[in-house]
């Protein structure tokens, strides 16, 4: 690996850390707006939506430029393909985040309405998931990305119990449906968090033993023979 | 012996560069009367070709095959071995040669070096290329190097060197000098520098008058050694002291390099941004820490120019909810300047100021709603309603009951305040069935009115406490209005005294709406309401369980609670056996 390639590579690895964390710290914010009801903070999640966007659009124009630049081939190559998928995968899950932030503004004038306490637990597991799989990815450790890949099962079979729980409370209270359906909205948003969270933990598998394993049925991956890329 | 010692070193000294001057000359003179001998080897060859040539020429030897009697004497006689490569093109005696008239060029001389020894010269011989007797002939003979000559300078060379090797051996083999002392002292010496860290490892060299200056050298290496090691003693000892006050503090520290890499992180700089026990040096900050403010504010420390760089501040709320103020500043390192962070733990100085400012606007709160109530009330009666004999009386009595909610407000702010001032508390004896049966009795008519059942369940005759009074007599008449704000029509209220290994249980349990287990610690927080919407107008002001739980704990009691939602609830308040009077 030429010198350029790696420096060009240890500031993109970088930036992108560094998204990573604005982007937990941005679900921290919009779950908790959520479940504790503080707009502040979900008006906070909104601001800092556009910064990164403006980021994840460098770190792929650095990628690209490394691609381009220094052809890079073998575990640089895989690398570099991964930076560029976790980035996309964060702009995401910022995206989610506005949007369950854009939830707990509309359920402010319902204050009274009772937001699942398995809600809660979705948040925490979603954002629990986040966390595994950035660390995963530091850390390239594929037990751990498989642990989040196993995961996301529980957040599905707990989106379908928040359904259920809502439904029935937009039975019983028909002046809370609108709440019910922003709340419900809230859970879809989390739901999707762990996809993408699994999505990064799939990718770091890719990146150490070069299995895709997305889409798969037994998702987690078996240890390779493959020596994982070094660290830049 | 100083003397002799001297002239010895001299001798030494003088012979070793006669040595050598001697043996340069020899080598100059060798190489320079072997380069003669070459020039007078080649010079008299080519003569011999020429020679040689036209001797064939004159004699016609070409036209006679290579191995006629008359090349083998020709060769012979010449000391050459001559083949024809090409010869003439007229043959015969009809030929009229004029021997000594005909060009003979001869080509680069090849010098080949025959492993038996000598020489081989080989020369190429071009004959009148542009005549008839146009032909090419390759000469060769071999020289021995024994042929050179020895020249005397050579001689004189040889000698002087020889003679100066003599000297060397001669100073070499003085006693004292002798080779196997000198290999032993070399040993000794070696093994004295090889234990240079063992203080008082070092032996002295033989006191013998030859060795007395190596003697005094040793000394003063010793003494240096010495010196070394005391003052390596006394850095390392203030390192390590360094090292367990930085261990020990509850401050983290770390230290980043130019590259923002882990050089160093405290105990305590692990503990508070949960940085795990895998190794962890050299990793970036960004993979250590995935907090953008503390990412940004060393990338800004970094980025600073000044020649007193500032320090920058960043507050930082964990996953864990951990207040963390972060300080970072510049580091001028040997290799660079990197980024101190120090790091404290400010989770209890937020919660307290979280509290102070929550305090403040309920308190705001609590106080501007009644206070509004009146005001709108007071501004009625003074639009018209005074004169209105339906409403006005109404209008009073609202504003009667708001002015007495304020009361109530005030008296129990002041109270909490008096209680968390540290008040010194009395020390009565109390009979706990009647200070019991008052405090029912004082709310029997209230529970009335709203259709409730208040009762004493258990109280024994025979037990005392000794407490204050009007502390006992505020926690239950807060128990008790509590239970009877929150349990609807037609429920129960009861209150009793047990008594459980010496320790005395105040319970006091309804049948009212029950709270959630989430919210059994906020309960006791001022002005926390498990309904925020649910109307303060019920008489309380939000700050009765607080009292409780203050005045319980400053006397060395405690509180617990068993409740969940539609079961209603139950107070304990224990104290323990050293309150209770056999």
């Amino acid at each position: 690996m030429s010198l350029h390639l790696v420096n060009d590579l240890e500031e993109a690895y970088h930036r992108l850390l560094e998204v990573s964390g604005k982007v937990e710290a941005m679900i921290a914010l919009s779950v908790r707006a959520l479940v504790e009801r503080q707009w502040k903070l979900a008006d906070e999640v909104i601001r800092t939506d556009p910064e990164i966007d403006h980021q994840e659009v460098r770190i792929e124009e650095e990628c690209l430029k490394m691609l381009a630049m220094h052809q890079p081939v073998a575990t640089d190559l895989r690398r570099i393909s991964t930076m560029m998928k976790v980035n996309n995968d964060l702009e995401r899950m910022a995206d989610l985040a506005v949007n369950i932030a854009e939830r707990a503004h509309s359920m402010q004038p319902v204050p009274e309405f009772p937001i699942p306490p398995l809600i809660k637990e979705m948040a925490a597991m979603s954002s629990s998931m986040v966390r595994q799989s950035l660390d995963a990815f530091i850390q390239l450790d594929v037990s751990l990305a498989n642990q989040v890949i196993t995961m996301d099962d529980s957040v599905d079979a707990m989106n379908v119990r928040v359904i259920d729980e809502l439904t029935l409370i937009m039975a019983q209270h028909p002046q809370w449906i609108a709440a019910a359906l922003h709340c419900f909205s809230a859970a879809r948003h989390l739901e999707c968090i762990a996809d993408h969270a699994t999505n990064i933990a799939s990718d770091v598998v890719y990146l150490i033993s070069g299995t895709i394993v997305r889409h798969r049925r037994d998702h987690a991956a078996q240890p390779t023979q493959s020596k994982p890329p070094s660290k830049t | 012996m100083q003397t002799w010692t001297s002239t010895i070193r001299w001798t030494w000294i003088a012979s070793a560069t006669w040595t050598v001057i001697c043996f340069i000359v020899y080598v100059m003179l060798t190489n320079w009367q072997y380069d003669a001998w070459k020039e007078t080897i080649a010079s008299d060859f080519h003569s011999d070709v020429r020679a040689a040539i036209r001797l064939v020429y004159a004699s016609h030897l070409s036209d006679q095959p290579a191995n006629s009697p008359a090349w083998e004497q020709l060769q012979s006689e010449s000391g050459l071995r001559i083949v024809a490569i090409e010869l003439p093109r007229v043959m015969g005696e009809s030929r009229s040669i004029d021997a000594m008239s005909i060009e003979i060029e001869l080509k680069a001389m090849e010098w080949s070096k025959v492993p038996s020894g000598g020489w081989n010269l080989v020369v190429e011989a071009h004959i009148d290329q542009t005549g008839p007797l146009a032909g090419v002939y390759r000469a060769s003979r071999f020289v021995k190097d024994s042929t050179r000559e020895q020249n005397p300078l050579l001689v004189a060379g040889g000698l002087g060197w020889g003679i100066g090797l003599l000297f060397l051996a001669f100073a070499l083999l003085i006693p004292g000098w002798n080779v196997d002392q000198w290999i032993e002292r070399l040993n000794r010496w070696s093994d004295s520098i090889s234990k240079v860290r063992q203080p008082g490892a070092l032996t002295l060299l033989p006191t013998d008058d030859l060795t007395l200056s190596s003697q005094k050298w040793m000394n003063e290496l010793k003494a240096a050694i010495e010196g070394t090691e005391q003052r390596w003693g006394i850095a390392s000892s203030s390192l390590q002291q360094t090292m367990e006050i930085l261990q020990g503090m509850p401050i983290g520290v770390m230290t980043l390099d130019a590259s923002l890499k882990l050089t160093f992180a405290n105990r305590a700089a692990f503990e508070l941004l949960n940085l795990g026990s895998t190794e962890l040096q050299g990793k970036s900050i960004w993979e250590l820490v995935r907090q953008p403010k503390i990412t940004k504010v060393v990338r800004e420390v970094r980025e600073q120019n000044e020649a007193n760089p500032a320090i920058l501040e960043a507050e930082v709320e964990t996953r864990e909810q951990v207040f963390l103020r972060v300080r970072a500043s510049k580091w001028h390192a040997t290799t660079g300047d990197g980024v101190i962070l120090t790091i404290t733990d400010e989770t209890r100085l937020q919660r307290l100021e979280n509290m102070r400012r929550e305090f403040t606007t309920n308190v705001s709160h609590e106080l501007k709603t009644p206070l509004a109530a009146i005001k709108a009330y007071a501004e009625t009666l003074l639009l018209g309603a005074l004169d209105d004999p339906v409403h006005r009386l109404r209008f009073v009595e609202r504003i009667s009951e708001q002015t007495q909610r304020l009361e109530n407000l005030i008296h129990d702010l002041l109270k909490l305040a008096r209680i968390q001032d540290s008040p010194v508390w009395k020390s009565e004896r109390i009979h706990i069935a009647s200070k019991m049966r008052n405090a029912v009795e004082a709310y029997r008519a209230v529970a009335e009115s709203r259709s409730i059942s208040l009762t004493l369940a258990n109280a024994p005759e025979s037990a005392f406490i000794s407490m204050d009074s009007e502390a006992l007599v505020t926690i239950l008449n807060n128990l008790i209005s509590n239970a009877i704000r929150y349990t609807s029509p037609k429920g129960s209220v009861q209150v009793a005294v047990k008594l459980a290994d010496r320790a005395m249980i105040f319970e006091v349990s309804d049948t009212g709406i029950g709270i959630p287990q989430e919210f059994h610690e906020r309960i006791f927080e001022r002005f926390f309401r498990v309904d925020a919407a649910r109307s303060s107008d019920d008489g309380g002001t939000g700050l009765g369980l607080a009292i409780v739980k203050n005045i319980v704990q400053a006397i060395g009691g405690r509180v617990e609670l068993e409740s969940s939602p539609g079961h209603g609830s139950t107070f304990r308040v224990i104290f323990p056996d050293t309150f209770t009077i056999p």
